[in-house]
């Protein structure tokens, strides 16, 4: 009799690696996107099956929230094409797929044959916990972080802005 | 907290800089733009002299996730200078190409201070989030000129390689963490030193970092992004951004690979022996096809950097400091003589109506352009590796500590490598004085600039102090690997 957690694992399971198939198979970026929107979703319910209700919080607010809305503004304002980029990337894809494959059964079979008694206990942070060495212990990385953002922005400025008399 | 504080004044000083020049650069008409780059220079010399000033302290920092040593050090001065140098040739070029503004100085010091963080990091999670920096600026640096086709499609191909291979090593940082639950590198080695670790997943994380570095330093068979770039991007920028990531990158490689993961040299030495003579293969018999300048130097930084992980290679079996030092000394050279060869290119743009970097285009130069013609052979024989200059002596350091470690023969592979790539440096030497210039050869125009000049001679005369009087720079090299804080 399998346990319940198990069920749901295999059911969050299919659901990322289908959504995640379908974003790179859709030849309608719009459909890519929404199905983007699903594996978020997988993705948050892993996080609430291993306890870790606050990354999963973050991660419906700030992927499934922003980021998806974001991606979708994005195509439904721009101009878009389609089918042209898929015979782009077809020579390669002879080539990839094989490495790929033989990449994911070697990933697959070392993961599962490991033992992994020996390594270390996973910690489980409270959300307390969690904020004290944002601030604390990683505050040099947390701080850098927003250097990051700034770049980005900066170079969001810098590559959309509409120049007068180009 | 003030110790914290001060353990970071280089990296304060170039965001506030940063921040200063994005703010004042709406501000000024496009002629005090021109200032700009001075601003930034200025901010890398001042954080270059407290970085100077404070080098005898040595700790770690912010709960030990930067350690402030001689490594971190000679590192941070290295890259200052190279983003000084950066700035420095960069002015005229910009202005030629109606894009002078200040976010290409902004943009240079974030990168500089990702790539400090890099080299000083003893966590995981900052040296990632360093890494990140580095990487968001640089692809903005090449597609800074948007309105040139090239250059958007090569901050495009930068953009697309660079975060496929950001993720690949962070999931094998991940799988590191996963097996022995931190994300110091003390913590992480002594986990697995004393074990045991499951040798399965480890052998996992270290071919996934391995192949993550690859990618950010442009190793075979990971290196084909490299080439577009460096040819698409604005030519200071390619300067640039062959230089320093890669720098930062080999101050990561070594942390990485003889700190971490020390004592697993018997899994990633075999890695990495095939990483080093694949991209000497493909760095030194590519470069030889190149029929447009920018091609070349980026297949021929890619056979450097064949040399460089040679010389890694040499440090994970034997752990010598020798081969580390060497690597240390080896970076100064390559930045002083490649950032020189790019600004070179930099020049004849710049005083030339339309040059498109190709090898036709150099022919005759000699004639017409003798200063910059003198300057580019001496950076073609110091990449050549000819004595007196700091290219010799870089590779003999380099090829005798691979041999002392007891890979005499992949010296001689290097070698070899090294001989072939003789054939393309000096054909660029060819070009310039034994052939005629060609009939379409682009009208001169009056592109001089001072600080280009320069920055051109800063970087000769690096390559001939380096390659004459090597003792200040070499101790230093051998000063830093001595002992590494938190090891």
């Amino acid at each position: 009799m399998p346990q319940f957690s198990q069920i749901a694992f295999l059911i969050i399971g299919s659901i990322i690696i289908i959504s995640a198939l379908f974003v790179v198979l859709f030849k309608e970026l719009i459909y890519s996107a929404l199905s983007m929107v699903g594996c978020f979703l997988g993705v948050a319910g892993l996080f609430v099956m291993l306890h870790a209700e606050l990354v999963a919080a973050a991660q419906v607010l700030i992927y499934v929230g922003a980021i998806s809305v974001l991606i979708i503004f994005a195509i439904m304002l721009t101009s878009h094409r389609t089918g042209d980029l898929r015979l782009f990337f077809h020579r390669q894809a002879w080539v990839a797929a094989p490495i790929c494959a033989v990449a994911a059964v070697a990933l697959i079979v070392v993961m599962s044959t490991a033992d992994y008694n020996a390594t270390a206990e996973a910690q489980n942070p409270g959300d307390e916990q969690i904020a004290s060495m944002l601030f604390n212990e990683y505050a040099f990385p947390f701080e850098l972080v927003s250097l990051a953002l700034l770049v980005a922005m900066v170079g969001a400025v810098l590559l959309a802005k509409k120049e007068e008399n180009r | 907290m003030t110790h914290d504080l001060l353990a970071i004044m280089p990296e304060l000083m170039l965001i506030v800089t940063a921040v200063v020049v994005l703010l004042v650069d709406p501000l000024l008409p496009e002629e005090g733009r021109r200032g700009l780059s001075w601003l930034g220079i200025f901010a890398c010399i001042t954080a270059a002299l407290s970085t100077w000033f404070a080098r005898g302290e040595e700790f770690t920092a912010f709960s030990n996730s930067i350690a402030l040593d001689k490594y971190s050090v000679f590192f941070k001065i290295l890259l200052l200078g190279v983003a000084a140098l950066a700035m420095l040739i960069s002015e005229k070029h910009l202005h030629k190409k109606q894009r002078l503004l200040g976010d290409y100085y902004a943009l240079i010091l974030f990168t500089t201070v990702g790539m400090i963080v890099m080299a000083e990091a003893i966590d995981l999670i900052t040296f990632f989030v360093g890494l990140e920096l580095m990487a968001l600026s640089s692809y903005l640096l090449a597609g800074f000129f948007r309105y040139e086709e090239r250059s958007i499609e090569a901050a495009m191909k930068y953009f697309l390689t660079g975060a496929f291979a950001s993720n690949i090593l962070l999931f094998g940082m991940a799988f590191l963490y996963g097996l022995t639950g931190s994300t110091n590198y003390r913590d992480i080695s002594e986990a697995i030193r004393l074990g045991p670790v499951p040798e399965g997943p480890l052998v996992i994380a270290i071919v996934l970092v391995l192949a993550g570095f690859a990618f950010k330093v442009s190793a075979a068979p990971f290196h084909n992004w490299a080439p577009d770039v460096y040819q698409g991007s604005p030519t200071p920028a390619a300067a640039f951004l062959s230089v320093g990531p890669k720098v930062a990158g080999f101050a990561a490689i070594l942390k990485f690979f003889t700190m971490i993961l020390g004592s697993q040299s018997e899994i990633w030495v075999p890695l990495m022996m095939a990483l080093s003579v694949a991209t000497m293969v493909v760095g030194s018999t590519m470069a030889l096809v190149q029929k447009d300048l920018k091609r070349m130097l980026a297949f021929s930084s890619i056979g450097h950097v064949g040399y460089l992980l040679l010389a890694v290679v040499a440090t994970g079996d034997s752990g010598s400091n020798v081969g580390m030092s060497a690597i240390l000394f080896y970076l100064a050279a390559y930045a002083f003589m490649n950032m020189g060869a790019f600004a070179v290119l930099v020049h004849l743009s710049n005083n030339s109506e339309n040059f498109r970097d190709s090898l036709d285009e150099i022919a005759g130069l000699g004639k017409r352009f003798p200063w910059a013609a003198g300057v580019m052979a001496l950076f073609m024989l110091s990449l050549t590796g000819v004595p007196p200059t700091a290219g010799f002596l870089a590779k003999f350091y380099l090829f005798s500590a691979v041999v002392d470690a007891g890979f005499a023969w992949l010296a001689v592979v290097g070698a070899l490598f090294s001989l072939v790539s003789a054939f393309f440096y000096l054909r660029v030497i060819v070009y310039m004085y034994m052939r005629e210039p060609e009939e379409s050869v682009s009208e001169k125009v009056d592109g001089r600039s001072w600080d280009l000049s320069l920055g051109i001679g800063l970087a000769a005369a690096g390559v001939v102090l380096l390659g004459i009087l090597p003792a200040p720079v070499l101790n230093a090299a051998q000063d830093a690997v001595q002992k590494l804080l938190g090891n």
